[in-house]
């Protein structure tokens, strides 16, 4: 087993399959904590990369400006834009998709000093805002990017429905 | 095994197009995922304006009337949608939500107490009925009859006596409901307006034809092959235990692999080229949703399971304005199955398992199973 020092910001289990060496304890002792590699499945080692438990995180406040104009502040745990957007009812976020990238009723626009840090859009999440008539180039599928620490103070506007 | 191989994998390295003989004809399958989507969205060229023919292999001799929404171009197709659209939607609801919690947990409880189930007609096929009535919000025990039906209302038995069988008890039902009128889907449709008339019974059939086969074998198949992937792979379920925030992405991992709908049709209104293939005027072509699921230009080792995996563009649920209008209820069966079996089980053993294979002159593919014989044991 390797380890990596502390600081790494995401906990995320990959491949759930190859927990098979692991006992059961130690998987929840480190779940938290730890992502499993995937120098794993090819080398039989795995990384631990520590992440801040979520209890001691700050959480990120995102502000969504909707199409009426008004703005809502919330407060992000962990999951995609659009499930925060979902959970708070955010007007004009649909998620139909269940976020998997084909329906485009998520769209919205990230400022520009923002891009660097929400990063941009994989080849598949273009294809499909290609599809969109109020693509711009600001524009993201909110259902593809991870609420993070890093995206505290972030507002985005909703894209209008096409 | 629930390692499902992908059939189409030497085929798409050759090229974008297979052409495969389906029914004596060659019908050619796209297979990548961008072009699949490209041609889902192309309606003109593509069309879904051809009852009982978008499905393949085609449903001319098992059903008489053309499936609504799925078989009506745009824009009609808009308006007709948004007639059945709150039904689809009910899944959304809380109390909708909670009533298949409370479904699946009885038939979880039910497995558990005996030394063995057979997962196919004592566990999936009642799901999938019972659920349905939430949906369609009729009683409950309608859905009796319908776990009669079996697997695939078409395909498996005697499908032309059965998909007729079927019509005449949806017209049955759609006649009952015009005498006691109430919120279910029948009486909804009895009064519902297409453009400032009523829907002909024709249409009414339409609707409700594709409810109940649309949404048959892909949510049977489904819960089936989710129940064989926990069964060979343990600490999945365990780690589903641990980790419930990991069950939305889970789902639709299993929706991506286990795609039960092979591929879909559409006509060409025109001769196309398609990619270096002429398809003639009302031919047909088909948008290969499986192959598309596995193409490793979006999905990194497309072959294996990873229940994590972001992002996910899977089309299970197709692409377009034709997108699976279930798609809210299969993930709210599909999740609260998850979760439900990953809290209360800790192996589930198979003893015994039958595929399901669909076979056609150029590919086979696993499906689901005939007969899937396992032991739970609580967790
Ligand atoms: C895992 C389960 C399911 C899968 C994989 C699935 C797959 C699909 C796909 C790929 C399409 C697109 C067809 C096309 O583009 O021509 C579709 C459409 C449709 N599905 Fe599903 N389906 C599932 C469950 C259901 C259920 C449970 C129902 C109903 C109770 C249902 C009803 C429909 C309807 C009505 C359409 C037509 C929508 C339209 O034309 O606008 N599906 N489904
Ligand atoms: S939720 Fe459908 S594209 Fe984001």
């Amino acid at each position: 087993m390797k380890g990596e020092s502390p600081g790494g910001s995401s906990a995320r289990i990959l491949k759930w399959g190859y927990f098979a060496e692991i006992s059961l304890e130690s998987v929840k002792l480190v779940s938290d904590l730890a992502i499993l590699s995937e120098d794993f499945t090819n080398t039989g080692e795995y990384t631990l990369v520590f992440s801040q438990p979520s209890t001691l995180r700050n959480m990120a406040k995102i502000t969504f400006k909707q199409i009426d104009g008004s703005s809502r502040t919330v407060e992000a745990g962990d999951g995609t834009l659009m499930e925060l957007a979902l959970d708070n009812g955010i007007d004009g976020i649909e998620g139909n998709c269940g976020g998997v990238c084909s329906c485009s009723t998520c769209h919205v626009y990230i400022p520009q000093e923002w891009m660097d840090r929400v990063g941009p859009a994989t080849n598949i999440e273009q294809d499909t805002l290609e599809f969109s008539e109020n693509a711009k180039s600001s524009s993201r599928l909110s259902c593809q990017i991870e609420v993070s620490d890093a995206l505290n103070g972030l507002v985005v506007e909703v894209a209008p429905h096409e | 095994m629930t390692h499902v191989p992908d059939p189409f994998k030497e085929a798409r390295e050759k090229g974008p197009v297979l052409n495969a003989e389906i029914q004596g004809k060659t019908i050619p399958m796209i297979l990548g995922l961008r072009d699949v989507r490209k041609a889902a969205k192309d309606w003109e060229t593509y069309s879904s304006d051809a009852p009982r023919r978008v499905p393949i292999p085609s449903e001319e001799d098992v059903r008489s009337v053309r499936q609504y929404p799925l078989e009506v171009d745009p824009p009609d197709h808009k308006a007709y949608r948004k007639l059945v659209e709150p039904f689809f939607n009910r899944p959304k609801l809380p109390e909708v939500q909670e009533q298949i919690d409370t479904l699946i947990s009885r038939l979880l409880t039910a497995a558990l107490e005996k030394d063995e189930v057979e997962i196919v007609r004592e566990f999936a096929i009642p799901l999938q009925s019972h659920a349905l009535t939430y949906l369609l919000n009729v009683d409950e025990k309608e859905a009796e009859l319908w776990i009669s039906w079996g697997i695939h209302v078409f395909k498996e038995g005697d499908g032309e006596q059965k998909g007729s069988f079927m019509e005449n008890y949806c017209r049955e039902m759609f006649k009952k409901a015009e005498t006691h009128p109430g919120d279910d889907f029948f009486s909804a449709l009895n009064q519902a307006k297409f453009k400032d008339r009523k829907l002909t019974m024709e249409e009414r059939l339409g609707y409700a034809n594709i409810a109940f086969a649309g949404g048959r074998d892909t949510i049977i198949n489904t819960i089936e092959n989710i129940i064989a992937y926990f069964a060979e792979n343990p600490k999945a379920l365990d780690c589903m235990n641990a980790h419930p925030e990991a069950i939305h992405p889970a789902a639709e991992e299993f929706f991506r692999f286990y795609m039960p709908l092979t591929h879909i049709g559409r006509v060409c209104p025109h001769n196309t080229n398609l990619h270096g293939t002429e398809v003639e005027a009302g031919e047909r072509i088909s948008l290969c949703w499986a192959a598309a699921n596995r193409d490793p230009e979006f999905f990194k080792d497309p072959d294996e399971v990873q229940l994590d995996r972001k992002p996910n563009p899977h089309v299970s649920f197709g692409f377009g304005a034709h997108n699976c209008l279930g798609a809210h209820h299969a993930r709210v069966i599909m999740r609260s199955l998850i979760r439900q079996l990953s809290q209360n089980v800790s192996k589930i053993q198979i003893r015994e398992e039958v595929d399901l294979i669909e076979t056609e002159a150029d590919f086979s593919r696993k499906v689901g199973y005939e007969l899937l014989r396992v032991s739970f044991t609580p967790r």
